[in-house]
C-alpha cells in the first residue's frame, strides 16, 4: 500500500511537472534573449484551447499538438512584434495579451457549449513504456509511465543545455541578452535572435498548455492553465537561469502539485483550498531562496533594444 | 507658417496626442469586437445599440456603470501609484479580497453602532488588511529581494482560495445554500445617493482619494521621494532620500487603495463576500493604470471606460447573447494598442521638439 502511494505521487509529480517543464523552458529561452515573457499563461492557455479544438475538430491528436504550435507561433511573432520592434514594456505587453487569450479562450468555449459542440475528446496521448516496466515498484511509473509529451520535454532540455553552452549560436543567443550593442557590432542579428527566442518560447509554452487539455483532462475549461505560467516564472527565478536548476524547479512544482492533489483524493480531513495552496505558498517560499542582485540574469534583460538609439 | 503654429499648438497640449490615439486604441477594439459578434451570426449594429443602452439608456445602468467605476479607480491607483515608485503590484486583485475580508469581518460586529463610525471603522479596516497584504510582498522584496511580479501575483491564488475555504466554512452564512458570507448590518452600507439607481456613496470617497493621493504624490516630499526613488533608487539615494523608506509607505499605500476597493465595492454594492466577489477589479486597474499613462486625468477617463466596458458586455450578453468574455477581449487589444501607440506617440512627441516632420 505504502508503496504505491509513493509510486503514484512520483509518477504524478512528473507527470504534473510536464506543463511547467514546457512554459519554463519558453521563458527561459525567451529571457535568456533579454525578452521577459510574460505572456506565458496566456499563451498556455491559448495552447491548451487550440490544441483541444484541433484534436476535437479532426480526430487527431497530433493535429491537435500542431495547432497548439501554430497558435504558439502566432502568438509568440505578436509579442515580439510588439516587445521588440516597438520596444515598449514587456510587461504591459505580456499582461494586455493575457487578458486578449482569456478572451479569446472563454469566448470561443462559451459559443461552443451553447451550441453544445463542445464534447469530450474519445482518446488521450498514452503513456508510452512498455506495461511489465511500468510495474517496477517507485520507479516503474516515475520513469516508464509517462507521456510522449514529457520524454520530449526532457529531451528538449537537455538539447537546449548544450546548445547555450556549447554552440556558437548558444553563445551569440547569451550575448544579445547581455549586450545587445556589442553583438549587433560584432555582427550578430539582434532582432532575429529575439525574434526567434520569442516565437519558440510561445511555442513551448503552447505546447505545455495543450498538455493539459490533450494529456490529462480530455475538455477545455475556462481560464485552466490557472497561474502555471506564473508558476513557470518563478521556477526559473528559482534555477537561477539555468537549465538544470530550472528543470529541477519544476520538478519541485509538479511535486507540489501531485502532493496537493493527492491531499484531496485521498480525503485527509485537510479542505482542499488548502492543497490547491500549496504550489503557490511553494513558490513564494522558492523565491526567498534566490538571493543575490542578478541571480543569473542577462544584463539586459527586459531593456528594450532600438536600433536608431 | 500655418504648420508652425499648429506644431505650437500640439506641443503645448500634447495631451491631445495621448488622446486621440486613446480613442483610436479604443476605435479599433470596437471594430475587431464587431467583427467577432458578427460572426457568430449576431448583427454587431443591434449588439452595439444594446451595449450603449446598458450603459446611459437608464438612470439605474449608469448607476451601475459608475459601481464598478469606483473599485476600478481604487484599483488603478494603486497599480498607478507603486509602479511610479518601483513596486509593481501585480497583486491589487489579491489585496481587494483582503480589504473586503477585513471590512465583511469589522461590520459584522458593528451593528450596533451609529452608521457614520461602523461605516467608518469598517473602512478603515479594509484599508489595514490591503496594506497588510502588500507589506507582505513589499517586506520579502525588501529583506529578501524577492521579485514583487511573482510574489503579489502568488498572493493573489492564495487569497482567492482562502476566501473559498472561509466562505464555504468558517464564514459561510448559515441561512443561505450559497457559499457566501451574510450580509453586512444595514448600518455599515454606504448610503445610496441617486434615486432609481443602486449608486452608492463609495464613488466620493473614491473621487476624494484620487485628489488626495495626486496630492501625495505631487504636491508633498514623501511623493517627490517617492518618485525619485521610482526613477532612480540610487540616484534617489545619493540625494539624500531615505529610498527604502519611501518604497515602503508606497508600498503601504498601494495595498490600502486596493484594500479600499474591496471595501467599498463589499460595503456599497455587494454585501456579502463569496468566491468570485471580485471578478478581475485588480487585473483591471493595471489596464487603467497604463491606458491613463498614470496621470489622474487619463486614469478617471480610462477607469470609466473599463467599467462602461463592464456593464455593455455584460447587457449585450442579456438581449444578445453575445458570451461576455468580449469584455476580455476588448480589454486586451485596448491595452495592447495603447501601448503600441505610446511608440508613436513618443515619435510624434520628439519630432515637434526636434522640428523634424512627423512620420
Amino acid at each position: 500500500m505504502k508503496t504505491s502511494l509513493i509510486d503514484t505521487v512520483l509518477g504524478m509529480a512528473v507527470r504534473m511537472s510536464t506543463p511547467y517543464l514546457y512554459a519554463a523552458l519558453g521563458g527561459l529561452i525567451s529571457q535568456r534573449c533579454g525578452v521577459y515573457n510574460f505572456a506565458l499563461e496566456g499563451m498556455m492557455l491559448g495552447g491548451a484551447y487550440f490544441g483541444y479544438l484541433f484534436a476535437l475538430l479532426s480526430g487527431n491528436l497530433f493535429v491537435g499538438i500542431l495547432g497548439a504550435i501554430l497558435f504558439g507561433m502566432l502568438s509568440g511573432w505578436l509579442l515580439a512584434f510588439i516587445a521588440i520592434r516597438f520596444g515598449v514594456s514587456q510587461m504591459v505587453v505580456g499582461l494586455g495579451m493575457n487578458t486578449l487569450y482569456l478572451g479569446i479562450t472563454s469566448f470561443c468555449s462559451r459559443l461552443m457549449s451553447t451550441s453544445k459542440t463542445d464534447s469530450a475528446l474519445p482518446v488521450l496521448l498514452k503513456n508510452v513504456g512498455p506495461e511489465t516496466l511500468q510495474k517496477i515498484p517507485v520507479l516503474g511509473s516515475l520513469i516508464f509511465g509517462q507521456n510522449s509529451m514529457t520524454y520530449l520535454i526532457i529531451i528538449l532540455f537537455i538539447v537546449y543545455g548544450w546548445f547555450i553552452r556549447k554552440t556558437e549560436k548558444g553563445l551569440s543567443l547569451r550575448a544579445v541578452g547581455e549586450n545587445p550593442a556589442a553583438a549587433e557590432t560584432a555582427g550578430i542579428n539582434v532582432f532575429r535572435y529575439r525574434y526567434a527566442a520569442v516565437i519558440l518560447s510561445a511555442v513551448l509554452a503552447s505546447m505545455g498548455g495543450a498538455f493539459l487539455t490533450l494529456t490529462q483532462v480530455n475538455r477545455f475549461s475556462e481560464n485552466m492553465s490557472n497561474g502555471r505560467g506564473w508558476i513557470a516564472i518563478a521556477a526559473i527565478c528559482l534555477g537561477r537561469m539555468s537549465a538544470l536548476g530550472t528543470c529541477l524547479s519544476c520538478f519541485l512544482f509538479g511535486f507540489a502539485s501531485a502532493i496537493s492533489n493527492q491531499i484531496q483524493v485521498l480525503n485527509m480531513g485537510i479542505p482542499y483550498q488548502f492543497a490547491l495552496m500549496v504550489p503557490y505558498i511553494l513558490s513564494i517560499i522558492a523565491l526567498l531562496s534566490v538571493r543575490g542582485k542578478s541571480a543569473g540574469r542577462p544584463a539586459a534583460l527586459g531593456k528594450p533594444y532600438l536600433k536608431n538609439r | 507658417m500655418h504648420r508652425e503654429k499648429f506644431k505650437s499648438f500640439l506641443q503645448k497640449r500634447s495631451f491631445l496626442i495621448t488622446g486621440g490615439m486613446a480613442i483610436l486604441a479604443i476605435f479599433i477594439a470596437m471594430v475587431v469586437g464587431g467583427i467577432l459578434i458578427f460572426m457568430i451570426g449576431i448583427n454587431p449594429f443591434a449588439a452595439y445599440q444594446s451595449f450603449f443602452r446598458g450603459i446611459f439608456g437608464s438612470v439605474y445602468g449608469f448607476g451601475e456603470t459608475m459601481n464598478k467605476f469606483t473599485p476600478l479607480l481604487c484599483c488603478a491607483l494603486s497599480f498607478s501609484l507603486a509602479q511610479k515608485s518601483g513596486f509593481f503590484n501585480l497583486g491589487s486583485e489579491g489585496q481587494l479580497y483582503m480589504g473586503a475580508l477585513c471590512s465583511v469581518l469589522m461590520a459584522s460586529h458593528l451593528s450596533d453602532m451609529p452608521a457614520v463610525p461602523a461605516i467608518f471603522f469598517s473602512v478603515l479596516a479594509g484599508i489595514f488588511g490591503g496594506a497588510a497584504l502588500s507589506l507582505v510582498a513589499g517586506i520579502l522584496k525588501i529583506l529578501f529581494d524577492a521579485n514583487e511580479l511573482l510574489t503579489t501575483m502568488m498572493l493573489n491564488y492564495i487569497m482567492t482560495y482562502i476566501i473559498a475555504l472561509l466562505v464555504s466554512g468558517a464564514m459561510k452564512d448559515p441561512q443561505s445554500a450559497m457559499e457566501q458570507t451574510a450580509s453586512v448590518p444595514a448600518n455599515t452600507r454606504l448610503p445610496s445617493v441617486l434615486t432609481d439607481s443602486r449608486l452608492h456613496a463609495g464613488l466620493f470617497i473614491a473621487l476624494a482619494v484620487l485628489i488626495l493621493v495626486w496630492f501625495l504624490h505631487q504636491r508633498t516630499v514623501r511623493g517627490f521621494e517617492m518618485r525619485l526613488s521610482g526613477i532612480n533608487p540610487k540616484s534617489a539615494h545619493y540625494a539624500g532620500v531615505n529610498e527604502k523608506r519611501a518604497l515602503i509607505i508606497a508600498i503601504i499605500v498601494s495595498g490600502a487603495l486596493s484594500g479600499l476597493g474591496g471595501s467599498l465595492e463589499l460595503l456599497g454594492n455587494q454585501y456579502k463576500l463569496m468566491d468570485g466577489f471580485s471578478n478581475n477589479f485588480g487585473f483591471d486597474g493595471i489596464g487603467i493604470a497604463v491606458m491613463g499613462q498614470y496621470n489622474p486625468i487619463g486614469i478617471l477617463l480610462s477607469a470609466f471606460l473599463f467599467a462602461a466596458l463592464r456593464i455593455g458586455t455584460s447587457s449585450m450578453q442579456r438581449s444578445m447573447k453575445v458570451p461576455t468574455p468580449l469584455l476580455y477581449i476588448l480589454q486586451g487589444i485596448i491595452i495592447i494598442a495603447v501601448i503600441v501607440s505610446n511608440y508613436y506617440v513618443r515619435r510624434i512627441k520628439d519630432s515637434l521638439v526636434e522640428g523634424r516632420p512627423v512620420g
